[in-house]
């Protein structure tokens, strides 16, 4: 079953894509990412979903509608922007209302509906205020109240979380989880953290300049990458020669001891010097130089490290199935 | 050694000057007035230093009453015409898509500047007196049989006065839309406004803040006005900055020029409390 169906989706400034021949699934309440660096066209393809930027080819199909054409005030959709957009001359219970007004829903149903959603992301207090006389995260809160009181089929985010400090960010992230279970509803979410898609996400697609590269849920895509980008893209990785050809190990995959390895369970062993030990609380980065002057990142819990120290002789193994093998 | 707060004490010093040029050239000259105002005539021009209140109840006299209505009622049909005017002409500019454009229609409204406002003015007397442009030519196209009486009239006041103010309304106008965040604009579509919706809703009342600065620069200037009523109104349709200037020039009437300029002043600060007052309900 679908929700939301984009076909061979084409947008071209001047002469560089921002979106080339993307289509795309989304399912019925799922949390869909689009993930990329910045510059990879994302926030176009968001916009592009969302009506706010005309396409050049390709079609936009929503329930078995085509809303190809449709004017993005008709579309059943609504965008949490990244700078918020907050409009800054009415108060934060009329920039909610807004898009009720427009609907010419009744008096009543507002008051009912935005004092609702006010509650519910916690502020209530601040429905008098205006934009600029309240904090960047609750702005974030009243750009997601002012997006969902409308009860849009889908709701776009567009790096919603990314103007935030590190607290507030995972504080929005459990809210944005809490909030997509109580309304049950479909979210799209564009950002250029993995962190953020790999913790939240149902699935993600990748995007690298204006292609999508790959959609698979967010342990496929750590753990099984179609090509080294995407292995970049999603978290550290080694390159190892193993058999006359290149893989790639994520360094939590590398084991790391100053004795050696039982061979029966370990496939590969190799051994090097420590060079670099960066000790990050509750996990600790090593850096091994091989015989053949190749560098190794491991990442092993620090309490598994006992006392290994700059200058140590160690050995490192991995195993078979922990090598991913990419196009090159 | 300069510490943090010598610096900034001497940073205070740069706005000596301009203190010491509005004490000694405006506050100063201000209080003279305040004060000739409330003494008696000199026989040939300064003023007798004795008190009195008769400049004052002479203001009240139905004669510079009048002229005084008169005055405000061409300020208020002034601003009005600039604002329905500019309103749209700075929304067009706006809105053109290429810089370029953009910068082309703006150097138009500024290029006026470019001459003296003197030879502006009076060039309108060459477009509409009886051998004017517009009478010639209606009257060699046959559409008219005798001139049109156009110059000296009410009418030239006031359009003299709109194709002068015009620009002072249009450029904040112009500042205050092209200053409005264009995302702010999508997330309005995005939130079901239509193209009228998005207009109403959203670019107007975010410019209204330009349409207020825009409606001092037109007013207040508008309401001290002499030049234009003396070139294209004639002698028949004076304003209150006319008689101002015949008091201190002609009739050397001092205290009683001064006590006209106090209330000129008095009516200024009552217009700009009452625009205060609807800005501070729109504030932003």
């Amino acid at each position: 079953m679908r929700m939301l169906e984009i076909n061979n989706i084409n947008k071209k400034y001047n002469s560089v894509f921002a979106c080339k021949n993307i289509s795309l699934e989304i399912i019925p309440n799922e949390f869909f990412f689009i993930l990329g660096p910045s510059g990879c066209g994302k926030t176009t393809l968001l916009k592009i979903i969302a009506g706010l930027i005309e396409q050049d080819s390709g079609t936009i199909i929503l329930e078995d509608n085509n809303i190809t054409t449709l004017p993005a005030n008709e579309r059943p959709f609504n965008m949490v922007f990244q700078d918020y957009s907050l409009f800054p001359h009415l108060s934060v219970f009329n920039n909610i209302a807004f898009g009720l007004k427009m609907k010419k829903v009744s008096k009543d149903e507002i008051e009912l509906r935005v004092n609702e959603t006010l509650k519910l992301l916690k502020i209530y207090d601040l429905a008098d205020r205006k934009p600029n006389e309240i904090s960047g995260g609750q702005q974030q809160r009243v750009a997601l109240a002012r997006a969902i009181v409308n009860k849009p089929s889908i709701l776009l985010l567009d790096e919603p979380l990314s103007a935030l400090d590190e607290k507030l960010r995972f504080e929005m992230q459990q809210i944005l989880l809490e909030l997509k279970n109580k309304i049950n509803s479909t979210f799209i979410f564009v950002t250029h953290s993995q962190d953020e898609a790999l913790s939240m996400a149902d699935r993600i697609a990748i995007m690298q300049d204006g292609k999508i590269v790959q959609i698979d849920t967010p342990k496929n895509i750590y753990n099984k990458p179609i090509n080294l980008f995407v292995a970049e893209f999603m978290g550290e990785i080694n390159k190892i020669e193993t058999d006359n050809k290149v893989s790639l190990i994520r360094p939590e995959n590398i084991l790391i001891s100053n004795k050696l390895f039982d061979k029966k369970n370990i496939d590969f062993t190799t051994s090097g010097v420590i060079t670099q030990l960066l000790f990050k609380g509750n996990n600790t980065s090593v850096l091994v130089k091989l015989e053949n002057d190749l560098r190794i990142k491991v990442l092993q819990p620090s309490n598994s490290l006992n006392n290994l120290l700059i200058g140590d002789n160690v050995f490192l193994g991995w195993n078979k199935k922990s090598l991913m093998d990419v196009e090159q | 050694m300069l510490n943090n707060k010598n610096i900034y004490n001497l940073k205070n010093l740069f706005a000596l000057p301009a203190i010491f040029w509005i004490i000694v050239f405006f506050v100063i000259p201000v209080f003279f007035i305040l004060v000739f105002s409330f003494f008696e005539r000199g026989t040939y021009g300064g003023v007798n230093y004795l008190f009195s209140i008769d400049n004052f109840s002479l203001v009240f006299d139905s004669l510079y009453l009048k002229t005084f209505l008169k005055t405000l009622t061409i300020a208020i049909i002034n601003t009005f015409l600039c604002i329905l005017l500019g309103f749209p002409l700075a929304y067009f500019i706006s809105t053109r898509k290429k810089p370029k454009t953009k910068n082309w229609l703006l150097l138009l409204i500024i290029l006026p500047f470019w001459t003296n406002f003197l030879i502006r003015t009076f060039s309108w007397m060459i477009i509409l007196g009886n051998e004017g442009i517009i009478n010639n030519t209606l009257l060699s196209l046959n559409i008219i049989v005798e001139p049109l009486n156009l110059l000296f009239t009410p009418f030239a006041v006031q359009l003299g006065m709109l194709y002068n103010y015009l620009p002072f309304m249009v450029l904040p106008i112009y500042v205050a839309i092209e200053k409005i965040d264009s995302n702010l604009l999508l997330a309005s579509k995005d939130l079901g406004a239509n193209q009228k919706n998005v207009f109403t809703k959203i670019i107007f009342p975010l410019s209204l803040k330009g349409l207020f600065v825009g409606v001092f620069l037109v007013f207040i200037p508008s309401l001290g006005e002499f030049i234009i009523p003396d070139l294209l109104g004639g002698a028949k349709s004076p304003m209150i900055g006319n008689i101002i200037k015949d008091q201190f020039l002609t009739s050397r009437n001092w205290p009683f020029g001064s006590a006209l300029v106090i209330m000129v002043m008095g009516l200024i600060l009552l217009s700009i409390m009452i625009n205060n007052k609807i800005f501070k309900s729109n504030r932003f």
